[in-house]
């Protein structure tokens, strides 16, 4: 049942819509033929009988007034149809006149009839039917005055003859009206789905850095036109504000940077004219504490502009490997001043179309973090392995690992584990940053604790467009 | 050299022009762009340093212009927007380098040799240097019978250093020379990379000496003999 709906839900709407036509249509058909079939084979029925009554009267009144030669002399004459048949026989089934036609003596014709009240009913009719032929025929009988009696019977042949053209003229009205059906599939097609691909085509642009791609709807229907209208209309708010954010994060940078350099300057200069050892180290240290509050400024300002997908990337097709091999050498001699071993698992050779820089710089972050909280004598250890189109980097360590509660807190701004608190002073934006980088390239960060020991932080890079 | 200087914002324009004195180059130092794009039409400079951000025309359009001018003079930004972007477009536009405010006072003057350097620059050869003979090829650096073999990094290390003898290096601008990174990756790894570094050249009695002056970076010199 599953199977079947999923593979319903497969199959194109255009190609829904036309199976349920033809349901529609088929089933149509088929219910007008059942009932105007049987209608009309009941309204023949009648009327064939009510021919055989006729008959039956006009013949007994023939032979009332001219005996059984007035009734042979006229029947050929008034007979033209081959679906008549006359016979008069006797009250003890012998046959005195007979004129049945060659078709119809493949009936066995009734000798008697059963017991019946003549008082009450002048007639009695009777179906008879042969394993010969398809045709039914119909009997009816007269008692006649001097105790014969007169049948008259009629084959079925001229209403068969009706019913199969009313079949044939309804088949040929159902084939057109289906065809008519179409027509709607042919117009949903055309005027709906049409510009639905066009709007998928042209959404599949929207994520683009600085998008401003916009749903296009030249033949769409007026709902789609206004579908797309107001999305367009959320995402000229959407540009705007993400631009409003851009360019406030550049006002921010200039008015946070520009006193920060003027401080550093007067401080070099302190640094380089003071004789005096106590301030010179004071200097030291406050340029020191400037170089970090700068690169603060510049890690909240990426975060707030990732968080709200506004960091403008520079995309450049980059070889992972070649990028973690970079970092490692980077890496390696502070990871063995603190007698940690820093390796590579090669993976398969993957380029992404990245920020090269701030995805060097989110997996530093991770490395920073590593080399950090890895115990002397530990491992930390970077591989990679392609992700569909895309590829999962991993930076795994032999620490102490995130606390359960933790492995989703720590990657807000501002928090940080309580592993971390009581080692390092500052905010924690790293991990944040991390984030917020892989969030604008399309991807996602994580951690989740190794079932050895230590932690593993992956960051999931999509293949940019 | 003879520098030309953009900047509106008087404290960082005055600062720069003493470090510049001292450094023993001259400075003009101009406050908006239309007095840039005039001074240049008249005078010419070994390099100009532009403040991205000014009140009239910003730094990108005054190259864009002195470019379509046919104006071939090196060109460092001075920028508060630290992105890739920008960087980018500033490079695109024409410029030669770009640097971050806030910035230490040696690495503009490391920019400003490199940006210098950079029309004059040989490949490097084997040399002597002090007591130490340098193979550029093997990367091998032999005194007397030691002789020690250097990674990759570490000799592209101490040919920046050596390239700017007697001037300090910052942090950034080793990072950025050696290993093209423009941010602080957190951990110490220039310090840790420099302590290698110098434990190597020890190891094979060089006189070569790598020098950690605290706050402002690093300075290559020989050993006073």
């Amino acid at each position: 049942m599953l199977l079947k709906k999923t593979l319903f839900e497969r199959i194109p709407s255009q190609w829904r819509l036309a199976t349920m036509l033809a349901l529609f249509v088929g089933t149509s058909i088929a219910l007008t033929l059942v009932l105007v079939r049987s209608t009309v084979s009941r309204d023949l029925r009648r009327f064939d009988s009510a021919i055989i009554l006729d008959e039956l009267m006009e013949y007994a009144a023939i032979y009332a007034a001219n005996g059984l030669q007035g009734v042979r002399d006229i029947f050929p004459a008034g007979q033209s149809s081959e679906s008549h048949g006359l016979r008069i026989t006797s009250a003890n089934g012998q046959t005195l006149f007979e004129s049945v036609p060659e078709d119809m003596q493949v009936f066995d014709w009734p000798k008697t009839v059963p017991e019946q009240d003549w008082e009450t009913r002048k007639t009695h009719l009777q179906n008879i039917t042969s394993p010969k032929t398809e045709l039914e025929l119909t009997v009816g009988a007269y008692k006649l005055r001097d105790g014969h009696l007169l049948w008259f019977g009629r084959t079925d042949a001229v209403a068969q003859l009706y019913q199969q053209n009313i079949t044939l003229y309804l088949w040929l009205a159902g084939i057109l009206a289906a065809a008519v059906a179409m027509l709607p599939v042919i117009w949903y097609s055309h005027e709906v789905l049409t510009p639905i691909r066009a709007f998928t085509a042209s959404a599949r642009r929207l994520h683009l850095p600085e998008g401003t791609a916009r749903l296009m709807t030249p033949r769409a229907i007026p709902e789609l036109k206004t579908l797309a209208s107001v999305v367009n209309a959320g995402l000229d708010q959407i540009l705007s504000l993400t631009r409003e954010l851009q360019s406030t994060n550049d006002q921010l940078a200039h008015e946070l940077r520009t006193p920060l350099a003027r401080i550093r300057g007067n401080l070099e200069t302190l640094l380089d004219k003071s004789d005096n050892a106590e301030a010179q180290d004071a200097a030291a240290r406050s340029l020191e504490e400037i170089d970090r509050a700068a690169q603060l400024v510049q890690t909240i300002l990426t975060v707030r502009a990732g968080d709200h997908g506004a960091l403008r990337l520079y995309r450049q097709p980059t070889p992972v490997h070649q990028l973690i091999q970079n970092l490692v050498e980077l890496f390696t001699p502070a990871a063995e001043d603190r007698q940690l071993t820093l390796d590579i698992v090669q993976g398969l050779d993957v380029v992404l179309n990245i920020d090269r820089e701030l995805i060097n710089q989110a997996i530093s972050n991770l490395l920073d973090n590593a080399l950090a909280y890895t115990p002397k004598g530990g491992r930390v250890t970077l591989r990679w392995q392609a992700e569909g189109t895309g590829a999962i980097i991993f930076v795994e360590d032999t620490g102490l690992g995130v606390h359960p509660e933790e492995v989703e807190m720590i990657w807000e701004r501002y928090n940080r584990g309580s592993a971390a608190i009581a080692r390092h002073p500052g905010i924690g934006l790293g991990l944040s940053l991390v984030r917020a980088i892989a969030t604008a390239h399309g991807g996602s960060a994580g951690v989740a604790n190794r079932s050895s020991k230590g932690a593993r932080f992956w960051i999931n890079l999509p293949q940019g467009s | 050299m003879h520098l030309l200087l953009v900047e509106d914002d008087p404290e960082l324009g005055r600062q720069m022009t003493s470090w510049m004195a001292r450094a023993g180059h001259s400075l003009q130092w101009v406050e908006c762009g239309q007095a840039a794009l005039d001074w240049l039409s008249q005078e010419s400079c070994d390099a100009a340093i532009l403040d991205v951000g000014l009140p009239d025309i910003d730094g990108f359009t005054i190259v864009e212009t002195l470019r379509s001018q046919g104006v071939l003079v090196p060109v460092l930004f001075l920028t508060a927007r630290a992105g890739v972007p920008d960087r980018v477009r500033g490079l695109a536009a024409g410029g030669d380098d770009y640097l971050t405010k806030p910035f230490a006072a040696e690495e503009l003057l490391a920019r400003l040799d490199a940006l210098h350097r950079r029309a004059t620059h040989t490949q490097p050869t084997k040399r002597r240097v002090g007591n130490s003979f340098l193979d550029p090829v093997k990367r091998r650096i032999t005194c007397g019978q030691e002789t020690v073999e250097l990674q990759p990094r570490e000799w592209t290390l101490l040919e920046v250093l050596m390239n700017h003898e007697g001037r300090i290096m910052p942090k950034q601008f080793l990072l950025e020379q050696v290993w093209d990174i423009h941010f602080d990756p957190g951990t110490n790894v220039v310090d840790a990379m420099i302590c290698r570094l110098r434990r190597k050249l020890e190891s094979a009695g060089s006189d070569l000496r790598i020098e950690t002056i605290r706050g402002k970076g690093y300075a290559f010199e020989k050993d006073p003999v």
